[in-house]
């Protein structure tokens, strides 16, 4: 149903592989960005800190 | 013929969103009322205005659709900014096809931020003005439901990232490959040619050979009515666009030596003769009136006589045989209005590209993007007469067919590169004479200036066509 107005055949096979990439590579991205997060937050903390002292 | 007509191109069957025609010379695209919807978002979200911005996609402006013939499944014509020659990918260098890859995968992300994705990820969908790499398909957006997978990734794979493979771990004179395959490389068959290191790396393990493996395993099994179609969320898209451009990034060819990539370099002649030959082209060149607009530079090398034709304002298509020579001409640190006026092409002359695809007519044969207005022939013809056993008497007409104008240099058989080539057959090429040449080349050309290069028994001619009269 999802592919009723593609022109292209995306693949059976190609969808499922893509789904189970994007899931493990998802994982990477969202531990990437969770990471950066707190180290920004730490980042901040520790400024707020150092003017408080 | 009507001037309201007009014709589909024979290279746009496919998407049912709109199609390429051509109107009285004029290249236009129409959007049908089915793809209304998604342009009208592409245009709206402003996507279209941020990637025309960044040069990522080709200008176009919409134009009265009433002056054509009617059409009811019409939405809208727009106008595309006419390219000023067209490529393909089987005559691209590997970075070329690279840049594509990149420029497909960034086009993805950015329409992704603006609720589309690309419906397709074709290597045709690009084209290259210089050095810089374009989208040409303005219909490519569609608006993404939620948790709906890329439908190109297949398509991604096959254009882009498993000839890139094999260029990277075989050859890249592999990338001519695409000239057969025009739909892409089966992934099974990139698999097969690959070396077995080639899935130590992750990204060519997941994208090509596990894409290969589940590709086998569902592709021709039964659709199964109650099975759930497969979500793919936006993190799970990020990732999937990061892992494919990282695995795209990492591709590089080795810098082994070819036959002409370091054609200069091992050259005998000396810098003050190079520069008195870089003179005399300028010279007969600008002898030619109007200034030329486009310029095919045969033999380029590493295009430093491209340069020379791009600084006097002519486009110039420097075109090689050598996929290595033509990657440094195209990886060559240039003046960015120099580098958008030089376009580096892999061609063999002997063998041009040859019309393609459906009904001979999706891609064009070299002859069939002529004419030039000049072509530039420089340390050429003994490689086309000794090399190759051509006749002068065909170049020559062959070259007729595609230019006004002709600088050529003729080489003769004393001259040590010849000599290389002539090998032990000097009596075989009796004819390979400076008077058999400019009887030859009379046959379909004016003479309009010759001039001997100090120092050398090379002359350099500057030819007009006959029927360029």
């Amino acid at each position: 149903m999802r592919f009723l107005f593609a022109y292209l055949d995306p693949g059976t096979g190609s969808i499922v592989i893509q789904s189970v990439i994007g899931v493990v590579a998802g994982i990477g991205v969202f531990g990437r960005k969770a990471f950066s997060r707190a180290g920004h937050k730490l980042k901040s903390l520790l400024s707020r800190s150092n003017y408080k002292s | 013929m009507n001037g309201r007509s007009f014709h589909p191109s024979s290279s746009s069957f496919r998407d049912p969103a709109g199609f390429v025609f051509e109107n009285q010379g004029q290249i236009y695209r129409q959007i049908n009322q089915v793809g209304k919807t998604d342009f009208d978002h592409f245009i709206n979200s402003g996507l279209y205005n941020e990637l025309l911005n960044q040069e990522l996609i080709i200008a176009h402006r919409e134009v009265e659709a009433s002056k054509f013939a009617p059409d009811v499944q019409r939405y809208k014509v727009i106008k595309p900014r006419r390219l000023p020659f067209v490529s393909y990918p089987y005559e691209w260098t590997f970075s070329q096809l690279k840049a594509a890859a990149l420029l497909t995968l960034k086009i993805q992300k950015a329409a992704l931020t603006k609720g589309l994705i690309l419906k397709d990820a074709s290597a045709y969908n690009v084209q290259f003005i210089g050095g810089q790499a374009i989208l040409i398909d303005t219909l490519s957006f569609r608006i993404r439901q939620p948790g709906a997978p890329w439908e190109g990734y297949r398509q991604f794979c096959e254009h882009f990232l498993g000839p890139l493979a094999i260029a990277a771990f075989i050859s890249p004179n592999l990338l001519k490959l695409a000239a057969v395959f025009l739909d892409g490389l089966p992934l099974q068959l990139a698999c097969q040619m690959l070396p077995a290191r080639a899935r130590l790396r992750k990204g060519l393990l997941a994208h090509l050979y596990l894409h290969a493996a589940f590709q086998k395993r569902f592709d021709k099994a039964k659709p199964q009515v109650s099975a759930k179609p497969r979500q793919v969320g936006e993190l799970a898209m990020e990732g999937l666009l990061s892992s494919l451009q990282k695995t795209v990034e990492k591709l590089r060819i080795s810098s082994q030596k070819t036959q002409w990539g370091d054609y200069y370099n091992a050259t005998n002649y000396s810098k003050a003769a190079f520069e008195t030959k870089q003179r005399v082209v300028e010279t007969l060149l600008r002898k030619i009136k109007p200034p030329p607009k486009i310029v095919w530079d045969f033999g380029a090398n590493d295009g430093r006589f491209s340069e020379i034709t791009a600084g006097i304002g002519a486009y110039s298509v420097s075109f090689d045989i050598d996929p290595l020579a033509t990657e440094k001409n195209f990886l060559k640190s240039r003046p960015q209005a120099l580098k958008k006026m030089i376009l580096p092409l892999i061609q063999d002359l002997t063998n041009p590209s040859p019309p393609l695809g459906w009904g001979h007519e999706e891609r064009m044969s070299l002859k069939e993007r002529s004419p030039s207005d000049v072509i530039l022939a420089l340390a050429l013809v003994h490689h086309l007469a000794i090399g190759n056993n051509l006749p002068l008497a065909d170049i020559s007409k062959f070259f007729a067919k595609l230019t006004s104008y002709l600088v050529i240099e003729f080489v003769p058989k004393s001259d040590s590169k010849a000599r290389q080539l002539l090998g032990g057959r000097q009596i075989q090429f009796a004819s390979y004479n400076q008077t058999n040449f400019e009887k030859s080349f009379g046959q379909h050309f004016d003479l309009v200036e010759k001039q001997r290069l100090t120092g050398s028994q090379r002359v350099i001619y500057l030819y007009k066509a006959k029927r360029a009269k």
